[in-house]
């Protein structure tokens, strides 16, 4: 036992304290007695007292001088020093579990990768462990690190398999989400008793690598190394004696107090990858461009290149895939650029690539470390077409203008075609377009395969007007008579996508007309004077926004928050899906949609999604297509991307600085179990003693 | 003496009680006792048949007309007690309670102005160490009486007594009337003896003891030094420490039942009387109740 605070022993003054209470109470009282006869003869009336009511008042002195020496050392703060928690025979194991661990040798026929290699090095280490009596922890740092433990216990797996839940797709992810569900071991600061539990684990984790994928071993993506030192420091934190252990293909050159068991084979591991695929267009052909790299050796190979070409005909567009392939000399570790230039010297094909669906690039080389880095697929070469048109018997140029300035902002995404309509006489379409912008005139019905923006639906202050300003009646919407001479701000009663990046308040309106009854379903964008002005409704089968003043007299048309109405509308109506064609594994993709569910396909597999925008982690490597069903017809639209592992995962000889968190704590003297409890508990035995026998004293 | 029971009013109330003598004593001529031998009073006791040396005129004629044999008429005899009253002056007796002394003299004085009421001699023995004096001699009449009443009532208590020596070595007579011998009897001396003797004397023999409130039942307690009122220094070995708790108070109860059952029963065994008197009880109680129950009253 230890005291931490040994000052607290000044308490034992007390003791004088006492001694001095005792020395000046008297003893005794004098009394006077007429004859002191009978007491001496009621003696030998006493002799049947027990013995210790003999020793009472030594016990109740005694137990006195303990109380005050009790509360001494509670003042000292008593501990004892526990050294079992500083043994240095606890080990925590990191189990590197990124996509670089699936490394295999260059002439295994058994697939044996440097996940296997770790996981019997852990193994042996186990071993040694148990046998040493030691205490051992394993942490595997896959995309989020986790401890091997029971998931009714463990909230982190409930999240990892959460996820993968999620992310997997096609059969043989499939197969692998429900390999989750199988974990069931315990591995944190288990002792020898659970060899039997960590050796059966660890020999399952292994033939599940094997044979396929398991989302609690390796991942397509980074390891969250990090974390798991985070997690091993706060095992450090407590016992700081322990040794915290790395298996890892990866090189540090600062361990940072972690021994790195290196489960790379050296020569014998190449790899061969593509690190990434992108098009340019240039001249109006496109331009390909493969990053390829070798990791282990310089090799040769050969870049395969496959073009899905759009080819638009007189009667139909259809595809038509194109072959390329290029022999490079790649250097270990130097990436190299195969480049495909369609209108080039060597293009090798005879079609000229305006447009494709889908290209490919891959590397077929014999003995490949990874294989899943052989191939990278981007989409993207086909931009959809908007169709707008603007019908107005007095086209505004400011509208017009604001759509040419948002068709080129976005024109990265779509090919935004404007058709104009003008004149009172002017018949416009009323479907094949995906917005239509009514000003002015009204159609007499709504168009039902876009979206539809009606702005101002009054009559004109001029005469003569002949065309209809009335909304359409399948609407619903009624308006109130037009205000004019008015000078009122506009007011938005609640934030609204459409309304992003604007200042409404500072806009004025002169003349409008309030909408007085709406059906269910639309939402108020603008109010002046209490009464809406611009209402909308977006669901999948109806997207609608009505704009009741006109841009003639209002200030808005001259401001910079009219084009950012036009782009908040095609954002709020016509969002993008997704905004970047190639991803790699654990980016997180934000879906966006049009309609109200959107289907997710890859490998077979198909997830359908219901709430957007929905943020999303990529887990597995391939290609995904995306589904929406918009207007009432499914497969409207279909678009595609690529999740690609990451560029640092392929490098299999990939050398880092210094290893993240750190393990190494500051070992204390001793730590200790306090004592205080059992201090307070034999105060309170001892007071309860000393009353109890200070009230028999008078019997 | 701060405490006194002896007023006109306290003897007033006397006069209406006499000592009640067992009728075997002997005593002496001119007492009011009625004895068992016939005398010379006026009140006829017996008759019986005439003998050579009888007075002739104490013959009943009207007898010996009937019967034609000469019978004598015999009288009753009354005699005279000597009620020795012996009070023990020691220091128990008085030098921690005025109150207990004061009580003691108050039935010493209550005891001899029955006696001296009933033309009895009295004497007052005072015990102090092993020697009973007599300071007053042997008092008959209220005026002696008195006189030594209010002597009695300046006596110091102190020192100590022996009650067995004092009354061997007193005057006593035999088979002539009560002795009384007031005291705590907190002794070691042994009083049995004394009552021995009393016995052998053929005296009545009546024991009072007198006890405060505080000696029947103590209420002290804790560590208590108890100085002996008899103790000459803190030395001596009657002083003594002790944790006085609740069990010593009932072992001092029943130590001290067992002692007054031991001197009733010895007194039983030895025809004297016994009767404990506590000093919080009116003084009349004793005259009037304990005195009456065990008979020396009447």
């Amino acid at each position: 036992m230890s005291l931490l605070l040994p000052l607290g022993l000044l308490g034992l003054l007390s003791l004088v304290v006492l001694f001095i209470i005792y020395i000046i109470k008297p003893n005794y009282q004098q009394k006077l007695l007429s004859s002191t006869f009978v007491w001496k003869l009621s003696l030998k009336y006493q002799k049947k007292r027990l013995p210790i009511n003999k020793l009472r008042n030594l016990l109740i002195l005694l137990c006195q001088i303990l109380i005050f020496v009790l509360l001494a050392f509670i003042l000292t703060q008593p501990a004892v020093p526990d050294e079992q928690k500083l043994s240095s025979k606890e080990k925590v194991i990191v189990i590197d579990a990124s996509a670089s661990m699936l490394a295999t040798t260059r002439y295994d026929d058994e697939h044996y990768t440097r996940f296997d290699e770790a996981v019997d090095g852990v193994i042996d280490l186990v071993g040694k462990t148990f046998k040493d009596d030691g205490k051992l922890t394993i942490i595997l740092a896959g995309t989020n690190a986790i401890i091997f433990e029971d998931k009714e216990i463990s909230a982190d797996m409930y999240d990892v398999v959460d996820t993968n839940d999620n992310a997997p797709i096609g059969s043989e992810m499939a197969n692998r989400t429900n390999e989750t569900e199988n974990v069931t071991k315990l591995f944190y600061r288990v002792g020898a008793d659970m060899e039997t539990a960590v050796m059966q684990r660890l020999a399952e984790l292994k033939s599940v690598c094997d044979d396929s994928y398991n989302p609690l071993a390796c991942t397509f993506g980074s390891a969250d190394i990090e974390g798991a030192m985070k997690m091993a420091g706060d095992i450090t934190t407590e016992n700081p004696l322990a040794e915290v252990y790395l298996f890892t293909g990866k090189k540090y050159l600062n361990n940072n107090g972690v021994t790195v068991v290196d489960v790379s084979r050296g020569a014998q591991e190449v790899n061969v990858a593509v690190l990434n695929l992108r098009a340019e267009l240039d001249e109006g052909y496109y331009t390909f461009y493969a990053d390829v790299v070798s990791y282990g050796e310089n090799v040769e190979v050969n870049v395969d290149f496959l073009i899905n070409v759009n080819v638009f005909g007189n009667d139909a567009e259809y595809v038509r895939p194109i072959e390329a392939s290029f022999n490079r000399q790649l250097i270990s570790g130097e990436v190299t650029t195969v480049i495909f230039d369609t209108n080039g010297p060597d293009r090798q094909v005879s079609e000229y690539v305006v447009a494709y669906s889908s290209a490919s690039a891959s590397i077929v080389f014999e003995g490949d470390a990874i294989i899943a880095d052989n191939s990278v697929t981007l989409y993207g070469g086909v931009k959809p077409t908007l169709k707008v048109q603007y019908a107005s018997p007095k086209p505004s140029i400011f509208f017009y203008s604001a759509l040419m300035s948002i068709g080129n902002a976005l024109r990265s995404r779509w090919d935004i075609e404007i058709d104009e309509v003008r004149g009172e006489d002017a018949v416009p379409q009323m479907s094949g377009y995906d917005l239509y912008i009514f000003e002015h005139a009204m159609p007499t019905e709504v168009p039902t395969d876009g979206v539809v923006f009606l702005v101002n639906p009054l009559p004109s202050q001029q005469t003569g007007v002949s065309y209809n300003t009335r909304l359409p009646n399948e609407l619903g919407v009624m308006l109130d008579r037009t205000v004019a001479g008015v000078d009122k701000n506009l007011i938005a009663p609640d934030t609204h996508p459409l309304i992003n990046y604007m200042n409404i308040s500072k806009l004025l309106i002169t003349s409008y007309s309030g909408i007085s009854t709406y059906p269910e379903g639309y939402t108020t964008v603008m109010q002046c004077e209490g009464k809406p002005v611009f209402i909308c409704k977006n669901t999948a089968d109806e997207k609608i926004a009505i704009m009741t003043f006109s841009t003639a007299f209002s200030d808005i048309a001259v401001s910079f928050e009219f084009p950012t109405l036009i782009y908040n509308i095609f954002e709020y109506f016509i969002p993008s899906t997704f905004t970047q064609y190639i991803f790699d594994v654990n980016d997180q993709i934000t879906f966006k949609a049009r309609g109200t569910e959107l289907e997710l396909q890859s490998g077979g597999k198909t997830e359908t999604i219901k709430e957007f925008p929905k943020e999303y982690v990529l887990k597995q490597v391939g290609n995904y297509t995306t589904t929406q069903t918009i207007f009432g017809v499914k497969n409207a639209i279909t678009e595609s991307f690529f999740v690609k592992i990451p560029a640092d995962e392929s490098n299999i000889d990939l050398v880092v600085d210094l290893m993240p968190g750190s393990v190494i704590k500051p070992v204390p003297t001793m730590t200790f179990d306090d004592l205080l409890v059992w201090f307070a508990a034999a105060l309170v035995a001892l007071l309860f003693v000393e009353w109890w026998l200070q009230s028999r004293s008078r019997i | 003496m701060a405490v006194s029971y002896l007023n006109d009013d306290f003897f007033s109330r006397l006069e209406t009680l006499a000592l009640n003598l067992r009728s075997d004593l002997a005593g002496f001529f001119g007492g009011k006792h009625f004895v068992r031998n016939y005398g010379q009073t006026v009140e006829f006791a017996d008759y019986r048949e005439y003998v050579l040396g009888d007075d002739l005129r104490r013959i009943d004629w009207n007898l010996f007309s009937r019967f034609e044999k000469f019978f004598i008429k015999l009288f009753t005899d009354e005699r005279q007690m000597h009620i020795q009253i012996m009070l023990d002056c020691s220091a128990s007796m008085g030098r921690v309670s005025p109150q207990k002394s004061a009580y003691s003299v108050g039935v010493a004085a209550a005891l001899g102005f029955l006696a001296v009421h009933n033309t009895d001699k009295l004497s007052f023995n005072l015990i102090k160490d092993g020697v009973a004096q007599n300071p007053y001699g042997t008092i008959v009449g209220k005026n002696s009486f008195f006189r030594a009443i209010r002597a009695l009532e300046n006596i110091e208590f102190s020192g100590e007594s022996d009650i067995a020596s004092a009354v061997i070595n007193s005057q006593t007579g035999s088979n002539d009337g009560l002795t009384v011998i007031i005291s705590d009897f907190f002794t070691e001396s042994d009083w049995k003896k004394a009552i021995d003797y009393l016995c052998f004397k053929k005296r009545q023999v009546l024991l009072v003891q007198v006890l405060t409130p505080d000696e029947v039942d103590p209420t002290y307690e804790g560590r208590v030094h108890m100085i002996d009122a008899e103790a000459e220094t803190d030395m001596d070995e009657r002083n003594m420490k002790l944790r006085i708790t609740r069990s010593m108070q009932n072992a001092y109860a029943q130590a001290l039942a067992d002692y007054q059952d031991e001197l009733r029963s010895f007194c039983h065994s030895r025809g004297a009387e016994f009767i404990s008197v506590v000093t919080d009880s009116p003084i009349e109680n004793v005259l009037f109740e304990e005195l009456l129950k065990v008979g020396v009253m009447e």
